[in-house]
């Protein structure tokens, strides 16, 4: 029970500080229609270099809860998820605003929140420490497969096109190659001073998800906003005594969502939907979906929330990122000097175990919060865009400034930002160019080690294509590729036939 | 007959594969040309790879069929660059002033400018205008007292602050 000997942590006022500041920021952000959850997260992380790494993890995660429960609001207000994570709860949350039942409906998404949340949180608890020790049998092989693994998973699932998911990541990797060389220590790619050290990663993590966010939203500005919905006066208690009795669409969302969590890529937006379709075919009343039906909201937002647990079990374990903004996590990790594995729960226990506790105190700030926010969420459908992109443009500058002070850092990070805006636009997404820029050196570090113990002994060839673990991991990589081929081929036939 | 959101589909597809080929063909040649093969062996594989790829691209944005593109719009729209091309503007002269001028006289000025360029276009009431000036004040307050007090970020100074 190492968790409980960590949980005292938790409760100092600087920590409980940070889960309040943390969980109300991301709340408010999720909020905010266009602003994503990764992007939310990425922004902070420079802030936590400055702190101690338990600090730092708690505020991220009460971010990364935070951000994709508070999604609901503009899903329900008006019918603009802030995140993929809320599409489903938008198709009955604003039919039911639109039937006066917003504060209704907002609570609903709360409380569901709050028990998918710490179902996931349990998983998390429960599984991470066993498949850590699994950890310890990866050589250099394997940890190089597992870093392929882990960018083909989030270059190909949820991506429209499975060859742009992948040649965004192998753009990441190639950024990861810019300065030294981890063996020889010559530098390659160098054409400037600014490129001495190579990309950060914190710079690459806000150039590639912040920078498109501000030209997308300046995009955005000028569009006429959608009318958001009053904010009836029913009580929270009432909605807590009805949400209790919906244990069907409460458990099908959280079982659903821990499920889809610990797949590595899969993301809380095909928890929501899975769940949502799944309580719609079980129910006596499918007809009511779509037109307001409660259980629409509970099954969708208890299974997004519950993804975020299990979404940092392979990322804890093995670095396979469960979702793009646990990606980003791993970010947050590596520039504390945390890196996944065993020894995360021998050597940093005190540091993770506090982090992980926090997610369960962040679920009850995330509650609490967020049934406040309920009854008075409505001014914050109307922030103009431009005045979003002017903030995140002065953060995210500043941010890149005060890792290491360098000016250099904030150049880059406007090359990296504004390349990634255009390469969006032609269907290149941030995230898995994100995990080749954290997972590159990774694998390049374990490939050249690799490189060497094979020639010195049965051949490179054997070395890497042979054992059980590197054989699984193959098979998952060209698994994952080939489910992506298929499902990508099945969506384009849909579409023909429409 | 094809619409023409499809044909501008097709277009940028055919775009997309295009400059993804010259960016892999450029990693390729930076990678293989006059480098030492030990120190740029991973690069060299990931660009070969790379261009693998855009190769597929390239010939699959050829095939697409007519009634997938009949189906299909294109996310690159006319005018798209033209909107943004003032927020660039600013972006780029934040960055060359903020080392000259200080971080936050930099950072005020850029957040008004922002203000005034997007959204209403209210030059001439000065309520308005007052009104965007106070809220510039006070990120930029917010902001001095995040880093410069809470986190003691030291960014450079300048000629005011």
């Amino acid at each position: 029970m190492d968790f409980l000997n960590y949980f005292g942590n938790v409760f100092t006022p600087y920590h409980l500080m940070l889960l309040f500041g943390g969980t109300t920021a991301g709340l408010i952000l999720g909020a905010l229609p266009g602003l994503s959850p990764t992007m939310a997260v990425a922004l902070v992380i420079p802030f936590t270099f400055h702190m101690e790494p338990a600090s730092g993890l708690i505020l991220l995660g009460a971010m990364y809860t935070a951000t994709v429960a508070g999604g609901a609001i503009s899903a329900i207000l008006v019918n603009v998820p802030g995140a993929p994570a809320n599409i489903a709860t938008a198709l009955d949350g604003h039919q039911m605003a639109r039937k006066g039942r917003a504060s209704e409906a907002l609570h609903y998404c709360f409380l569901s929140s709050f028990v998918g949340g710490i179902f996931g949180i349990i998983i998390l608890i429960f599984f991470t420490p066993p498949l850590a020790k699994l950890a310890l049998k990866f050589g250099p092989t394997e940890l190089f497969w597992i870093a392929i693994l882990g960018i083909t998973v989030i270059g190909t699932i949820g991506n429209k096109s499975v060859i742009k998911g992948l040649m965004a990541g192998l753009f990441g990797l190639a950024i990861s190659t810019i300065g030294d060389n981890p063996m020889l220590g010559e530098q390659r790619f160098v054409y400037s001073e600014h490129m001495e050290s190579g990309i950060h990663i914190v710079v690459a993590l806000i150039g590639l998800f912040a920078l498109p966010q501000i030209l997308t939203l300046l995009e955005e500005s000028g569009k006429s906003k959608v009318g958001t919905y009053a904010l009836s006066e029913t009580k929270w208690i009432t909605s807590l005594k009805y949400n209790v009795t919906r244990i069907k669409a409460l458990s099908l969302g959280s079982t659903i969502g821990a499920i889809v969590g610990i797949i590595p890529g899969a993301g809380g937006q095909i928890a929501g939907l899975v769940a949502y379709d799944q309580i719609k075919k079980t129910s006596h009343s499918p007809e009511n979906f779509g037109q307001g039906e409660p259980d629409g909201i509970i099954a969708a937002e208890s299974a997004n929330n519950a993804m975020v647990g299990p979404s940092l079990v392979p990322l804890l374990t093995l670095s396979i990122p469960g979702s793009p903004t646990a990606a980003v996590l791993l970010g947050g990790l590596l520039i504390h000097g945390l890196f996944p594995g065993p020894d995360l729960f021998t050597v940093h226990a005190e540091v993770i175990w506090t982090f992980i506790d926090s997610l369960i105190v962040a679920q009850v700030f995330m509650v609490v919060i967020g049934l406040f926010l309920s009854r008075h969420s409505g001014w914050i459908m109307k922030v103009p865009p431009h005045y979003m992109a002017a903030s995140i443009l002065v953060l995210a500058v500043f941010g890149t400034y005060s890792i290491q002070s360098s000016y250099s850092d904030v150049l880059l990070m406007g090359v990296l930002g504004i390349t990634m805006y255009f390469a969006s636009k032609l269907g290149f997404g941030p995230a898995p160019v994100v995990l080749g820029v954290i997972l590159g050196p990774l694998a390049e570090d374990n490939f050249l080690q690799g490189k060497l113990i094979g020639e010195a002994g049965d051949g490179i060839f054997d070395y890497f294509f042979t054992g059980t673990i590197n054989l699984t991991l193959i098979l998952a990589t060209l698994g994952s590729i080939a489910y992506s081929v298929y499902a990508s081929h099945k969506m384009n036939k849909r579409v023909m036939l429409k | 007959m094809i619409k023409s959101s499809a044909i501008n589909f097709k277009n940028s597809e055919l775009t997309t594969a295009f400059y993804s080929f010259l960016v892999a063909g450029l990693f390729c040649f930076l990678s293989f040309y006059d480098t030492d093969a030990d120190i740029y062996l991973f690069p060299r594989i990931i660009a070969v790879t790379l261009l693998v790829f855009s190769v597929i691209l390239l010939i699959s944005s050829f095939q697409l069929s007519r009634s997938y593109l009949k189906n299909s719009n294109s996310n690159v729209k006319n005018g798209l660059f033209l909107k943004i091309l003032p927020g660039l503007l600013i972006g780029f002269i934040y960055m060359t002033l903020m080392d000259v001028v200080g971080f936050y006289t930099s950072a005020f000025f850029i957040f008004l400018a922002f203000l005034l360029l997007y959204g209403k276009r209210e030059m001439t009431d000065p309520k308005a205008f007052i009104k965007k000036v106070a809220i510039s004040i006070g990120f930029v307050f917010v902001l001095y007292l995040l880093f410069w007090q809470g986190l003691h970020v030291r960014t450079p100074i300048g000629l005011l602050l």
